[in-house]
């Protein structure tokens, strides 16, 4: 059984519905990456599965424990984490004060601060210095910190690379690497396609609310006519 | 501009700076019956108690990001909680501030309960009502409050069987008092609590998706806020020995926000200098002014917003760690 289970997930804001109906699972151990243009629905698909999005229809399982329209505090303490688009970091608060934060409700996990401190090890030259300042790269990793030492099962990655220099993006990507060998299922968002293809083994692709293909990455990626009409790219 | 090393020197120089302007302001305050009048011993007692009603406040808005509206309520609570237990139980100290105290933070759970879980414009007419509320009560509630008249006659609180008759010992009970209130609302800002409610002021979302309840923060949060302005009440009754619906009418609420916001939110000492600026204008300066006094009131306020939008506390440069200019 997968770790995660959705079925005809249904959500959006007052201006209407964005979710139509998204059926979609996740195993351990695998990254999955969700694709689509923008404006498709996977950031509203990731803010729903946190909780910060109401779900209005539908089924969300984690270990067959239902999540759908549950609080965002429940669902973090069940096991899903979110890394934010744009980081959404406290500018005010030191790099050491966000870890301590984010560890104080945690599960627990092997995820632990020296664990993540030694994945990310910029972040521990940094322990002392207020969030704001960290250059844009630091604060990704700050983002991703703070999820992994919330000890989750599965973690939710919205466009972790979004304007970060290449040398960066690789260590997200190699952070990623670590998680999924930790055993955890990961979904990560993604418009840049180099990273996606690098670390996921598998690519969900959504179109107007729902998931309309899903593939295995190296089958996706031999097939440039699916990803041309879905994606706009070959 | 400033870099990241910068920000660290910054902080470090500025601790002990901080630390030793702390220490000369508190024993300045400990001198001043010694050198000073009666009368200007006591308004500086009154300025103290205001200061710790809005450091108070200062806990909800600038720590928490709940502007409240209201907060007038639980400083009058405590204020006639500990005039009614002086006049009826005992003087001795410090039962009816430690009663006062109590009573402020029993006001601020049943009510903070409903008012927490609303947020923005909503927190602040739940607040408005909530003062409104029991500015009502007190009215009413003749036997107990005096109603329009107020609870007067109180004697005056007593330490070890002596009653503090003199202005300057009611000043330094005042100021001792002060000191402590304004001591544990320091720790509990510098705590890992006071950092989880600066990151629900910033961003409530995130902290739920760390797993934080943001509602049971906010009113533990909301609860001390209540007993230290219950506290301060009772520091109002022991130094006035006066009770009124004024104070904890609209106005006071109103006035305690000016003093947050003309201080610099968030800092805690801040309000303590907005709350001098207030006092003084309304208390020392207003009769001068015939009767005018609210008027210039307003005029620093907004002159201060235009100028300084943090406040006093903004001049020192001192916040940029607790909350730089532009958000990442």
């Amino acid at each position: 059984m997968s770790l995660l289970e959705v079925q005809g997930l249904r959500s959006g804001y007052h201006r209407g519905t964005v979710l139509h109906g998204v059926d979609l699972s996740l195993d351990a151990g695998r990254v999955t990456g969700l694709l689509g243009r923008n404006g498709v629905g996977k950031s509203t698909l990731v803010g729903t599965l946190m909780g910060l999005v109401r779900a209005s229809a539908g089924s969300v399982l984690l270990d067959g424990v239902p999540l759908a329209g549950r609080r965002a505090d429940v669902i973090a303490r069940a096991g899903v984490a979110l890394v934010p688009q744009g980081r959404r970091i406290w500018p005010a608060l030191t790099v050491d004060e966000h870890l301590q934060l984010s560890g104080r409700r945690a599960r627990s996990s092997a995820w632990s601060r020296e664990r993540v401190l030694s994945l990310l090890p910029r972040l521990a030259e940094r322990l002392a210095q207020p969030a704001g300042t960290l250059s844009g790269g630091e604060q990704q990793m700050l983002a991703v910190a703070r999820a992994l030492l919330t000890g989750p099962r599965l973690i939710l990655l919205d466009e972790p690379s979004e304007g970060l220099a290449p040398a960066i993006v690789e260590q997200i990507g190699l952070a990623i690497g670590g998680m999924r060998d930790e055993g955890m299922a990961v979904l990560l968002v993604e418009q840049d396609l180099h990273l996606a293809f690098a670390v996921c083994s598998e690519v969900a692709v959504m179109d107007r609310g729902r998931i309309v293909h899903r593939a295995s990455t190296s089958d996706f990626r031999r097939d440039p006519a699916t990803a041309y009409r879905l994606l706009g790219v070959a | 501009m400033s870099t990241p090393a910068d920000a660290e020197t910054v902080t470090t120089r500025t601790r002990p700076v901080g630390a030793a302007i702390g220490l000369l302001v508190v024993v300045g305050l400990a001198l001043v019956p010694l050198f000073v009048a009666p009368y200007e011993t006591t308004i500086i007692g009154r300025i103290l108690i205001f200061a710790l009603l809005a450091v108070s406040l200062d806990l909800l808005v600038g720590i928490t990001g709940l502007p409240s509206l209201g907060h007038a309520a639980y400083f009058g609570i405590g204020a006639y909680t500990a005039g009614w237990l002086t006049i009826n139980v005992t003087a001795e100290a410090p039962i009816p501030l430690l009663a006062a105290a109590g009573a402020g933070a029993l006001a601020a759970a049943a009510t903070g309960w409903l008012a927490v879980r609303s947020g923005g414009i909503f927190f602040l007419m739940l607040t408005l009502a909530i003062g409104e509320l029991i500015f009502q009560l007190a009215q009413s509630w003749e036997s107990v409050t005096g109603g329009s008249n107020g609870l007067y006659g109180i004697p005056a609180v007593q330490l070890a069987g002596s009653p503090l008759v003199l202005a300057g010992l009611r000043y330094w009970y005042v100021l001792a008092v002060f000191l402590i209130g304004y001591a544990v609302l320091r720790l509990v800002s510098a705590s890992p609590f006071g950092a989880v409610l600066r990151g629900i002021r910033d961003n409530e979302p995130r902290m739920r998706s760390l797993g934080y309840s943001p509602f049971r923060y906010k009113l533990v949060a909301f609860v001390l806020a209540g007993a230290v302005a219950g506290l301060a009440g009772g520091l109002l009754t022991a130094q006035q020995r006066l009770v009124t619906t004024a104070d904890l009418g609209f106005t006071t609420a109103a006035l305690a926000l000016l003093a947050v916001v003309i201080g610099g939110a968030g800092t805690l000492w801040g309000p303590c200098l907005g709350a001098a600026l207030v006092v003084l204008i309304r208390d020392a300066l207003g009769p001068r002014l015939d009767g005018h006094g609210p008027l210039v009131l307003g005029l620093v306020f907004i002159l201060t917003v235009y100028l300084l939008p943090r406040g006093f506390a903004g001049l020192a440069g001192l916040r940029f760690r607790r909350r730089p200019a532009e958000p990442a």
